[in-house]
């Protein structure tokens, strides 16, 4: 039923008390389906992923 | 009734996001629990997020208000050919959830229970949640009391027997209850039925008419389950050999996936080899292997009697359709079909190591034998006359029941076997107890279907081992309570958490020092006696859901957690100690004795 399990039994939880970015979510999101797949992400420089994110057309906000 | 449920029955309809990135199978079953809620709460305005695979199921159903698919092929595959960077997407993702996010939800209710799932919950706003979520620093969690049970014990094949449509219906209803009031009052209207989906049939309807007009049809469905296939095409075949020889008024539909043709090619050369008659016996096979949409699926299922299988979609898709299922389980670890077997009155499950087709007949056979004759006639009879008791002694069957609504509802298999209780089923038994005391707040009466004469030596030698652990457990679960609220108490004191006098800075440390020596007790507990598995594992679980931010808030928090596994501690020991009892030996009352003179 479940493609993998959530939370490690035991795993401490984060005390990071700044919140998450919706980008942050997104990413996570797309990274878990990709990981389904069998997928493992290439490495990308930090300006891959800034060009290849401009270039999709996300904009830190949900697009119009 | 809430502020909240007021002003949802004044205002609008309540309105329910559904997401389902899981596979066909579970998308059915969420349908029957969603089929339930609509029949409690008519104003529910059903929205379903699925994957393209299982879109077809929701797509039939009428009164699913509106299906959003995720078309996660498409827009991964720039990543999956190399071209860019998981970056690159996620413009076309967030353009697909827009419509969702901008949505006003008054429930998100994330059944997948995956990973990937949470993440999109997180991302929907709504009032409330349900289902595996993200907190706002990233980290998992599970937005209700019921997922904490479906993600450490339901989801870890740790012994339960609650089916898992059961916990969602129970789950929705809950916060449906909590949120929108009372339900609408109705009869006990069925949640399966032959009519389910809205079906096209298009230009197929001679197959349809075909299956009508024979008196009875038998599926077979040759796919695999999701821990693979017991059966090779051969095992099929001899089953199939035995209905169509044994029972004239009866015709075969094979059934699987295209990726089942060979095994079908295999089937049906293996069938002219077994049953003489060539033709004759061709004529009563029907072979749809390959060649079946949902929509064809479906209405081949509804129309069979029964419905022979290890697939976990075709079984969920004919329990949902009112359709008899015999389902074939192999006994392994780890699979704990309890939770997902066939839901509804009068299906078969057969467990067995060797998955031998003479056993899965037999089985299959006694079942008009065993309801005409009130359960008169056993199993062990009828496999006598069938001369394959000696399969017996690696099977059981179970046929499912759904318990009445006065005796607490949901499904319950049934042994046929007069086998004993194993300590296995035994746990299973009283998980369920125990998850109905956490999260419904009542409990069956102690003993409750378990029957004194499928109690054996075996399982009382186990329960006395278990027994001393069981009074450890409780003791550690009632001194990490008493810990929890000492330090609460210290904590709600400190005029700050951070800054504060060496004492109580030294006690804060004892405080917390004992908690994590408890916690590691409770873990080893645990690890070492599979029973009490699910009582260290939701403690952990547990603490990673505390929820405060001040110390004497966690501290309360905790302090509740461990109240709550211990009172789950104390009803296993109930249930243990009335096990024993049951079993001793009791003293007859003496017969009256009249004796007699010469």
């Amino acid at each position: 039923m479940t493609t993998g399990r959530l939370i490690q039994v035991g795993e401490p939880t984060k005390n990071n008390d700044q919140d998450v970015s919706v980008e942050q979510l997104l990413l996570g999101f797309v990274q878990c389906l990709l990981a389904e797949q069998g997928f493992s992400a290439k490495h990308a420089t930090k300006d891959e992923e800034s060009e290849d994110l401009r270039r999709s057309g996300w904009h830190g906000e949900f697009p119009a | 009734m809430s502020a909240f449920a007021e002003s949802q029955s004044k205002l609008k309809p309540m309105s329910c996001l559904v997401i389902q990135l899981s596979d066909t199978g579970d998308t059915i079953r969420d349908l029957m629990a969603l089929k339930a809620a609509k029949q409690l709460y008519p104003g529910l305005e059903l929205h379903f997020v699925v994957k393209e695979e299982s879109a077809s199921a929701v797509k039939r159903v009428s009164w699913i208000n509106q299906v959003h698919v995720l078309p996660y092929r498409r827009m991964l595959a720039p990543v999956l050919r190399g071209e860019v960077s998981e970056c690159g997407v996620l413009g076309d993702f967030a353009r697909w959830i827009k419509p969702l996010v901008q949505s006003r939800w008054d429930f998100v209710v994330n059944w997948s229970y995956s990973e990937a799932s949470s993440y999109l919950a997180a991302l929907i706003p709504a009032k409330v949640k349900l289902g595996y979520s993200r907190r706002k620093d990233l980290t998992a969690c599970c937005a209700d009391d019921w997922s904490l049970y479906v993600q450490t014990i339901a989801n870890e094949n740790v012994e339960q027997n609650i089916h898992m449509t059961d916990i969602l219906t129970t789950q929705l209803l809950t916060e449906l209850q909590i949120n929108a009031g009372d339900p609408v009052e109705v009869d006990n209207a069925p949640v399966t039925s032959k009519n389910f989906f809205e079906l096209e049939l298009g230009e197929r309807d001679e197959i349809d008419d075909r299956l009508r007009s024979s008196k009875r049809w038998i599926g077979i469905h040759l796919g695999a389950d999701k821990h693979g296939s017991s059966w090779s095409a051969d095992g099929w075949t001899r089953l199939a050999s035995q209905i169509l020889s044994k029972n004239d008024e009866c015709n075969i539909v094979l059934l699987g996936d295209r990726c089942d043709v060979s095994a079908a090619q295999r089937f049906q050369e293996y069938l002219r080899e077994l049953v003489p008659g060539g033709d004759e016996t061709a004529s009563r096979i029907i072979s749809l292997v390959g060649k079946t949409d949902f929509d064809l699926l479906a209405s081949v299922i509804g129309r069979c009697s029964w419905l022979i299988s290890e697939n976990h979609t075709a079984i969920q898709l004919a329990c949902v359709l009112g359709t008899r299922v015999l389902v074939i389980v192999r006994d392994t670890n780890g699979n704990n079909w309890f939770s997902n077997g066939p839901y509804g009155n009068h299906h078969i499950v057969v467990e067995t190591q060797q998955a031998e087709p003479d056993a899965v007949y037999a089985a299959w056979s006694y079942i008009p034998f065993q309801e005409s004759s009130g359960g008169f006639r056993t199993l062990e009879t009828h496999f006598a006359e069938l001369n394959c008791s000696h399969l017996l002694e690696t099977m059981s069957v179970f046929k499912s029941r759904i318990r009445p609504v006065a005796d607490g509802g949901g499904v319950v298999y049934e042994s046929l076997l007069a086998k004993p209780l194993s300590l296995k089923e035994w746990s299973a038994t009283v998980m369920g107890q125990v998850a109905r005391l956490w999260y419904c707040g009542w409990v069956f009466p102690v003993g409750f279907e378990i029957e004194r004469k499928r109690i054996n030596s075996l399982l009382l030698k186990d329960l006395r081992k278990l027994k001393d652990k069981i009074n450890i457990l409780l003791n550690l679960c009632i001194q990490a309570e008493q810990t929890s609220k000492s330090l609460s108490l210290l904590a709600t004191g400190l005029r700050s958490d951070r800054i504060m006098s060496v004492d109580d800075r030294a006690k804060v440390s004892e405080f917390g020092n004992k908690l994590k020596e408890l916690d590691g007790s409770i873990k080893e507990i645990g690890e070492s006696t599979d029973p009490l598995k699910a009582f260290s594992m939701m403690s952990q679980v547990m603490m990673h859901h505390l929820k405060g931010k001040k110390l004497s808030e966690l501290a309360d928090d905790s302090a509740r957690a461990y109240q709550r596994l211990a009172a789950g501690v104390r009803v296993m020991k109930d249930w243990l100690d009335h096990t024993l009892t049951l079993a001793k030996p009791v003293a007859l009352k003496k017969a009256p004795v009249m004796e007699l003179h010469p």
